[in-house]
């Protein structure tokens, strides 16, 4: 049966009992729940959403926003409180927990095996041919008949997107799965998400990598707090929240509308405090002399953001107040990827760019602008302010900024960041002019 | 509430259908787990699956040394020495299936709270695998029972055929206590180690290393309500004078047996949303 969403979810709600102790849930049940000593949680209400066939459906949203409840009813882990569900397809697999059936004793091989009697298929859906065709997906060479104790993470997750990827799924539900392991093999997974999704799989997908996201799916369902916050095209809605996480401001809040091209634009200390990311509880130390009162992110149009593509720049606006004479102010940047490598870190004095001296009570706006020339994924960041070499004010574990992949073409390079680079190449020598002595 | 409740008993018969689906549906997994766990249990000991055998054994020849020297014919009653062992084996070898059976079956649900978590398995899967595994030490105690009994010069008794059925009928009870146990554990851990307590007492409270009439008439007459016994008392009088147990008997055995997985099944499908909720 083609046409028709393959699925439908309406009103679905989930309520949690919380009891305070085993003696509660006791004292419930002996009274025959005459006396209630539970309280309730809903850790999501009134979710509807439909996904087509063969199309990528995104769940975002913050820890604690009724992802993971949403999917885990969606796989018959949990039932819905409210609300209902149909999945118009037998073949749901579920990558809640990639290798989740996984033995340690058991080799590779063993383990498609015992996975498949795990999800209750019949032995000949893993024939022979669909092992061999796993195996080499996977990659794994040898290991793939070792017990898989001895595997790496990365090959753990190689043999269970492998597994789940060949057996041919309706539906596919995955869950922050597929951003581990190096960039070919998740090149290799895409592409392979790519041909399963031509042959009408159907994909739930949850994760934080708002660039596989944007990537895979069309339409995208925030959560916060256990409600749908938005619905719809995954731009809008990852861009609604970025804007939620990062600012603390309610989903959905309005966007600033366009600033014509002035590099000037928005540098003024009521934009920088409108669009300020700094929380007061965040990580800071310095003697304080120079103080950044408001810091701001927004790409080339002046939106506030916190997601960028690669290649692309963003402005950082920092609000710099001064409660003492600062002679020779300097402030800076510093990025870190998400393993808290230090990836790039810059200032005004490196730039050779002179602030003007401060006296107390001055107030600067300076605007770093920085192009992400770096790998997709997040990063965290510092701001600082220093006088010859002294720091005054620093702000640390700021972010996270999402560098993404625009589109859905090669990467412009790999690996950690772009370097310069420049190509050339000389004349063409033609078979037969072979000057090689 | 709109969803027509069925009357009582016909709710009872959906439910324990419902349970056989599933196992049905998991059967591989269910055996594959049972054999693996079998394994896994003496897997690296030189003398593997034998002490499946052996431990039980040497508790049986503990428990003879004791009862027919020093506590003399009180327990033992008309017996010889070797009667009264294959008396003794007749007992215990099944009461340890049994109580195998229930202490694993407890923590069944708990010890694979990792799948239960994460995939849509039927809670009674793991239940029955541990059920399984102790349906294989059975069948390897039936053998052991046989032989043992031919060896203490007990010639072989036609009826002998009937031990699979009384020993399958047996581990139905631990399943049907296995599904009530493991689901209420869930919820409230303590039942683990309050079984373990209880089981220590209930083997005395069998008769399992006694004659349930060296008890005296008031005391058999409960004791029949004690459910383990009839079982002991089946396997016993089988092995030791070859009567095969009267209708009465496996009518009882079998309605115990019923009973208690319909009553597993049904508190099973009751409290599944919740147990899941709860883990």
């Amino acid at each position: 049966m083609r046409g028709g969403p393959l699925v439908q979810v309406e009103g679905l709600g989930k309520k949690f009992k919380i009891y305070p102790t085993p003696w509660h849930r006791a004292l419930e049940w002996g009274t025959a729940g005459r006396a209630r000593a539970h309280s309730d949680f809903w850790a999501l209400r009134d979710v509807s959403f439909e996904v087509p066939r063969g199309e990528g459906f995104g769940i975002i949203g913050p820890n604690g926003s009724g992802k993971t409840t949403l999917l885990k009813m969606l796989s018959g882990v949990l039932k819905p409180t409210e609300g209902r569900f149909r999945i118009a397809a037998p073949a749901v697999y579920s990558l809640l927990e990639l290798g989740t059936g996984f033995h340690a004793d058991l080799t590779g091989r063993e383990n498609l095996h015992q996975s498949a009697r795990l999800l209750a298929l019949p032995p000949e859906v893993l024939n022979p041919d669909v092992v061999e065709r796993i195996r080499e997906f996977a990659d794994i060479g040898d290991f793939f008949d070792r017990p898989f104790r001895f595997y790496s993470s990365g090959m753990q997750v190689r043999l269970g997107f492998a597994l789940f990827a060949f057996l041919e799924p309706d539906l596919l539900i995955v869950d922050e799965a597929l951003s581990v392991g190096d960039v070919f093999f998740q090149q290799k997974c895409a592409a392979r998400i790519e041909d399963l999704r031509e042959r009408g799989t159907s994909f739930l997908f949850v994760s934080h990598d708002m660039d596989a996201v944007r990537r895979l799916c069309r339409q995208v369902l925030f959560l916060s707090a256990g409600r749908a916050a938005f619905l719809g095209p995954s731009s809008e809605a990852i861009n609604r929240y970025h804007r939620a996480v990062f600012r603390g401001h309610p989903a959905g809040a309005r966007l600033p509308e366009d600033r014509e091209a002035d590099p000037q634009a928005g540098m003024t200390a009521a934009e920088v405090l409108r669009g300020n990311i700094l929380r007061p509880d965040g990580r800071r130390h310095g003697q304080g002399g120079l103080e950044i009162a408001a810091a701001r992110l927004t790409d080339a149009a002046g939106h506030d953001t916190m997601s960028v593509a690669i290649r692309e720049p963003l402005q950082i606006d920092l609000l710099l107040v001064a409660h003492a004479d600062v002679a020779t102010p300097s402030a800076g940047f510093v990025l870190f990827d998400r393993l808290g490598n230090l990836v790039f870190s810059a200032g005004t004095g490196h730039h050779h760019h002179r602030l003007p001296a401060l006296g107390p009570g001055d107030s600067l706006v300076v605007r770093l602008t920085v192009t992400f020339s770096v790998q997709s994924g997040q990063y965290t960041f510092n701001l600082g302010t220093a006088e010859l070499g002294e720091v005054h004010d620093w702000h640390e574990m700021l972010g996270p900024i999402e560098v993404f992949h625009e589109g859905g073409g090669p990467l412009p390079f790999h690996g950690l960041a772009e370097l310069p680079m420049e190509c050339r190449h000389g004349e063409v020598v033609r078979q037969g002019e072979c000057v090689v002595p | 509430m709109t969803t027509a409740v069925a009357p009582r008993p016909a709710r009872h018969l959906v439910e324990v259908g419902g349970l056989f689906t599933s196992l049905w549906a998991y059967r591989r997994y269910i055996l594959a787990g049972a054999l693996r766990e079998l394994k896994q249990r003496y897997a690296g000991s030189a003398m593997g699956i034998l002490w499946h055998v052996v431990t039980p054994l040497t508790q049986i020849l503990v428990y003879f040394v004791v009862f027919s020297r020093f506590m003399g014919a009180q327990a033992g009653g008309p017996y010889s020495p070797e009667a009264y062992a294959v008396f003794l084996c007749a007992g215990i070898l099944p009461w340890f299936v049994f109580a195998d059976c229930v202490s694993r079956g407890t923590t069944a649900l708990l010890a694979n709270e990792g799948y239960l978590k994460k995939l849509a398995i039927p809670e009674v899967v793991f239940i029955a695998q541990t059920v399984t595994t102790a349906g294989f030490t059975l069948a390897l105690y039936t053998v052991a029972l046989v032989a043992i009994a031919a060896a203490s010069g007990i010639s072989p008794h036609a009826s002998w055929v009937l031990l699979p059925a009384v020993l399958l009928l047996f581990l139905g009870l631990g399943f049907g206590l296995a599904l009530i146990l493991a689901t209420v554990t869930v919820f409230f851990r303590d039942v683990t180690q309050v079984m373990s307590i209880v089981l220590q007492f209930w083997f005395w409270l069998t008769p399992i290393v006694y004659r349930e009439s060296s008890l005296g008439p008031r005391l058999t007459a409960v004791m029949r309500w004690n459910p383990p016994s009839a079982y002991i008392v089946a396997v016993r009088g089988l092995l030791t004078q070859g009567t095969a147990p009267l209708l009465a008997d496996w009518l009882w055995m079998a309605g115990l047996a019923i009973f208690f997985i319909a009553v597993g099944a049904s508190v099973l499908q009751r409290l599944s949303s919740d147990l899941r909720d709860a883990l």
